[in-house]
């Protein structure tokens, strides 16, 4: 919330194009969706090859 | 300002003050030294690529060589590939866009300039990871074969004496890391795992920036600059950085999958476990391919940006090229499988992958006729740069064509793992990539150091850089044609190879020869060139509008843009032929931008220097050599060290305000580049 404060009073909101999202919140959405694939890859490889024998103890 | 400013500071330690030496660099957040660090890096490892190429090259000029043994030559190759690609091209444009994206866009940093040090630090950490396996690593024999591989017996039995021999240290699986041959049963010994965990910790290197780019891209861009106004290596850096993003999950997946594999006793890979080797190519390929349009996006938008400078004409078909290099980038996820077109995939899959390659010509001859339509009937200069644009776009058409041979099924079968293969992806990457990246050293250097490289010099780099390239890559292609095996550490005299062989030889030394001329350059011009000025190109986009060298603080004022080539428009008019005429006033124009980037109207806020990020990626490789050596006991305590260092550096940096205290701050934030607190962290003024 602080760019909310933050932004009328210092007076230049004008001054970037943007997004309009907080930079730190558009970074973590970024971030995320590139864990997305990261997990998605590495939890679907194991459910398949898992399940195939192999793997001691499954 | 913000919440934050009230907050007292709270340090671990007191924060780096210095503004010279090596603490200043250690510390900087500034992206143009980040840039830097990152080019000269780059460049070191080039060069050290460079001369594992030569070695190659020496040893395959003669049939039946006794110069390197059989371990050595793989390592060679093996170490060669993963350079130039981890270790070089993608640093080398990582360099130019962290100094280049805030200027091209005309921001006064990048949206997190903190994570930008982070980012190079954990790429440097990851380099010197990846080369402690010289020192450290093992490539042991494969398991239960005897006298074939590194330290017990070389697969070299011609290995003579005084063979040059890495094969014991160094990783020796390929830049590829082909299961099962770089698994634990074949390449036994730590060097692979270090290959493996190198990469990982380089992967996440680019992860960061590109998070950090993004941001940057979509948030910081200045008043006016519309995305489709942004200059087209803004855009190809975004272009990249969303490839990034997304196949370096992937690839990351892919080498925890090996580490798994190696240390902890999965069976991923292996066929005896239910295991499935040809899972790793899908994976591998599946970041490979797109990492191949990461390595050649950033030269593309290079050579748009300085074609048009050098032609005295706008980018012909502005948007095209640049949504041709977004549909490049998209399409070029879809096409891995044809790396793999002879490892049994099913014919419908390789119709498919065939045509979804083919389809990739599409965008890229779009972008070529676009190059081509800029140079046409242009006022065409050809300085240093634009001799390695226009370079670029000759060799890239002609590895672009040889790729398209490769799409199609029939033909990619006589041609794999064949030197056919080796010639193409050369003429993409080092005609490609690397013209382009030259090309963009000579374009951009004035920005470095405000003056220009020698263009005698320049010239004899290139036409010596030509005529090598070429004399090295084009016998390749029918090298390959005639049979010549790729990675083959040996060949028969009666296969008549050895001719063109000994040309490709000679034209690598040329090349080498090129790069000691710019070298030697590059030391001269850096102190000695000719003073650049505010414009020595007569440039189109506003990173010219401020004085070379870029002042500390980029932008004096906030830059506003009103139009696609904005500093062009700021020189000259049209007549009523639509051909340029230079304003009257342009020289005073160009005389205004430099009083007034030199002096600022009132203090700039720059974001402040932090030890943080340089400790946090020095615990990442602790924690990576704790895990190759985890079943000793100091390979857990490593492990532990690790993570309390990259915790301790966490907390410091969460607990580090993210501005200085305001002393001699007043009313001069209008032109404070930060929107938010978080983005850059403000507060020290330059003269502090």
């Amino acid at each position: 919330m602080t760019d909310l404060i933050h932004e009328p009073e210092a007076g230049h909101h004008e001054e970037h194009e943007g997004t309009g999202i907080e930079n730190r919140k558009l970074g973590m959405w970024v971030f995320l969706s590139s864990e997305f694939l990261f997990f998605g890859a590495l939890i679907s490889n194991y459910l398949l090859y898992s399940s195939r024998g192999g793997f001691e103890g499954t | 300002m913000t919440a934050t400013a009230e907050r007292p500071p709270t340090t671990i330690f007191t924060r780096p003050r210095s503004t010279t030496g090596i603490w200043s660099w250690i510390t900087t957040v500034d992206h143009k030294r980040i840039g830097i660090m990152y080019g000269y890096a780059a460049f070191f490892f080039f060069l050290i690529g460079g001369l594992e190429a030569l070695l190659l090259r020496i040893h395959l000029a003669q049939a039946n060589s006794e110069f390197l043994t059989a371990g050595a030559y793989n390592a060679l190759f093996t170490m060669h590939g993963t350079k130039m690609i981890f270790l070089f091209v993608m640093p080398v444009s990582a360099a130019f866009i962290n100094y280049l994206l805030p200027l091209l866009i005309g921001a006064r940093d990048v949206a997190f300039p903190r994570l930008n040090a982070l980012s190079w630090w954990i790429f440097f950490f990851g380099g010197v990871f990846l080369y402690s396996t010289f020192l450290f690593g093992t490539a042991l024999a494969p398991v239960g074969i005897d006298g074939i591989g590194g330290i017990d017996g070389n697969l070299a039995p011609g290995g003579g004496p005084g063979g040059w021999d890495f094969s014991s240290s160094a990783p020796n699986g390929g830049w590829f890391g082909y299961q099962p041959n770089a698994g634990p049963l074949y390449s036994a010994g730590t060097a692979m795992d270090f290959w493996a965990l190198g990469l990982q910790i380089l992967g996440l290197a680019s992860l960061v920036s590109s998070v950090n780019f993004i941001v940057t891209v979509f948030n910081m861009r200045a008043k006016g600059m519309r995305l489709l106004r942004m200059p087209v290596f803004a855009w190809m850096a975004t272009v990249t950085s969303f490839l990034l993003l997304f196949s370096l999950p992937i690839i990351a997946v892919a080498l925890f999958m090996v580490t798994f594999d190696r240390q902890f006793g999965t069976l991923f890979f292996a066929s005896s476990g239910g295991g499935d080797p040809i899972l790793w190519q899908h994976l591998f390929w599946l970041f490979g391919h797109p990492e191949v349009y990461i390595l050649i996006l950033p030269a593309m938008g290079m050579v748009s940006e300085i074609l048009p400078v050098f032609s005295k004409k706008p980018l012909f078909g502005y948007s095209a090229v640049v949504f041709a290099g977004a549909a490049i980038a998209f399409l070029g996820f879809g096409v891995w499988a044809h790396h793999m077109f002879a490892s049994g995939i099913t014919p419908v899959a390789q119709a498919a992958f065939g045509l979804a390659t083919m389809t990739i010509a599409i965008p890229t001859g779009i972008k070529i006729f676009n190059w081509l339509g800029t140079m046409w009937m242009g006022k065409i200069r050809l300085s240093t740069p634009m001799l390695f644009a226009i370079g670029f776009v000759g060799m890239f058409t002609i590895g672009g064509l040889s790729g398209v041979t490769h799409a199609v099924v029939p033909s990619d079968w006589q041609q794999t793992d064949t030197y056919y293969i080796v010639a193409h992806f050369h003429y993409v990457l080092f005609g490609g990539a690397i013209f382009g990246l030259f090309g963009g050293l000579y374009y951009w250097f004035p920005k470095l150091t405000g003056r220009i490289m020698n263009e005698k010099l320049g010239k004899l780099h290139f036409w010596l850089q030509f005529i090598g390239f070429n004399l090295t890559f084009a016998p390749m292609h029918w090298l390959g044609l005639q049979g010549m095996v790729r990675r083959t550490w040996k060949y028969a005299p009666e296969t008549g190879l050895e001719p063109w062989n000994l040309v490709v030889t000679v034209g690598a030394f040329i090349i080498a020869l090129a790069v000691l001329v710019f070298m030697i350059n590059w030391y001269v011009s850096r102190r000695r060139g000719e003073p650049s000025g505010l414009d020595p190109w007569d440039a189109r986009t506003i990173e010219w509008t401020i004085p070379n060298p870029t002042p500390e603080y980029n932008f004096a004022t906030a830059p506003v843009v009103s139009k696609l080539d904005h500093f062009w428009h700021l020189k000259y008019d049209e007549d009523e032929e639509g051909r340029p005429v230079r304003k009257e006033n342009a020289e005073e124009v160009l005389a205004e931008l430099e009083r007034d980037g030199l002096n600022p109207k009132s203090p700039i806020h720059l974001p402040a220097p932090t030890y943080f990020p340089f400790i946090m990626a020095a615990g990442i490789p602790i924690v990576f050599y704790g895990v190759i050596y985890h079943t000793a006991l100091w390979g857990k305590l490593a492990m532990g060290l690790g993570a309390v260092i990259m915790l301790a550096a966490l907390i410091g940096w969460g607990m580090e305000p993210l501005e200085e205290p305001l002393e001699a701050h007043g009313e001069d934030d209008a032109d404070h580049s930060a929107p938010e607190d978080g983005a850059v962290a403000a507060g020290e003024v330059p003269d502090d």
